[in-house]
């Protein structure tokens, strides 16, 4: 999954410890997310999304669509 | 939610807090008056004397553990708690008590450890469900390779039993059991680095 969290935190300038103590995790889960090595879950990415005043989809979204 | 940095300190990989360190030198003290309550049993028993006074010095020693425990768990610092038993129970697994066997006091030797693992995993566990969502999702892929490495250990260990090695005793399994969840948090704490 990909996110725009680098740009929205960089346009705040914001550390990733600033945004690991507003959301109320660690700064390692704040890196992860940024460098796509963990999909935060669902509540956490709500979370995201509401602390930068964005909808969820401006902030996540797929790598690539699988055909249904 | 508490913030936890996720290191290799310890299996959780969170440090005890600095105001916990006085309560760790009393549990010391008080691992120090039951070794020495042993000392003074065994010689009580072998010389048949009265073991009322070492009797006194493990009840002592025991609570003041207790206490340090208590105060520690009061302030809700888990990773203070989970050094305390890891330590305790490593401590007082490997000492070699010097009591006759079949006595009351070797089975509260050989029952001594039970306490500080108890307080080792009731800590560990706590830490782990308060912890934020990756750090659970580390520990829970540590321990999935802690199991299936150990019981693959287990299987390997049978298998050389079966060609004539000799019967391993049971604390190289738990032991291979603990390295590999060890490494199995390096591995995990890596991958989401």
């Amino acid at each position: 999954m990909n996110n725009q969290l680098r740009v929205l935190r960089a346009e705040r300038d914001w550390s990733q410890a600033d945004v690991a103590a507003r959301l109320g995790v660690s700064r390692q889960t704040v890196n992860a997310i940024e460098t796509g090595r963990y999909d935060p879950s669902l509540p956490l990415a709500f979370a995201v999304a509401k602390l930068f005043g964005k909808l969820i989809e401006e902030v996540f979204e797929p790598n690539a669509t699988k055909p249904s | 939610m508490a913030q936890l940095e996720i290191g290799i300190c310890g299996p959780a990989g969170v440090r005890p807090r600095k105001e916990s360190a006085p309560d760790l030198i009393l549990i010391g003290l008080g691992s120090a008056a039951v070794l020495i309550a042993f000392a003074l049993a065994s010689r009580a028993l072998k010389a048949g004397a009265s073991t009322l006074p070492p009797a006194l010095a493990l009840a002592g020693g025991l609570a003041l553990s207790a206490w340090a425990i208590w105060r520690i768990r009061r302030r809700e610092d888990d990773a203070a708690l989970m050094e305390a038993g890891g330590l305790g129970f490593v401590f007082l697994l490997t000492m070699q008590y010097g009591v006759p066997k079949g006595s009351a006091w070797a089975f509260l030797a050989a029952l001594l450890p039970l306490g500080p693992a108890a307080v080792f995993a009731w800590s560990y566990a706590r830490l782990t469900r308060r912890s934020d969502e990756l750090r659970q999702r580390i520990v829970q892929e540590a321990l999935a390779f802690g199991f299936v490495a150990a019981l693959f250990a287990a299987l390997l260990g049978v298998a050389l039993e079966a060609g004539g090695a000799p019967r391993l005793h049971w604390a190289w399994m738990a032991g291979a059991l603990v390295l590999a969840a060890a490494v199995g948090l390096l591995r995990a704490n890596r991958r989401y680095r």
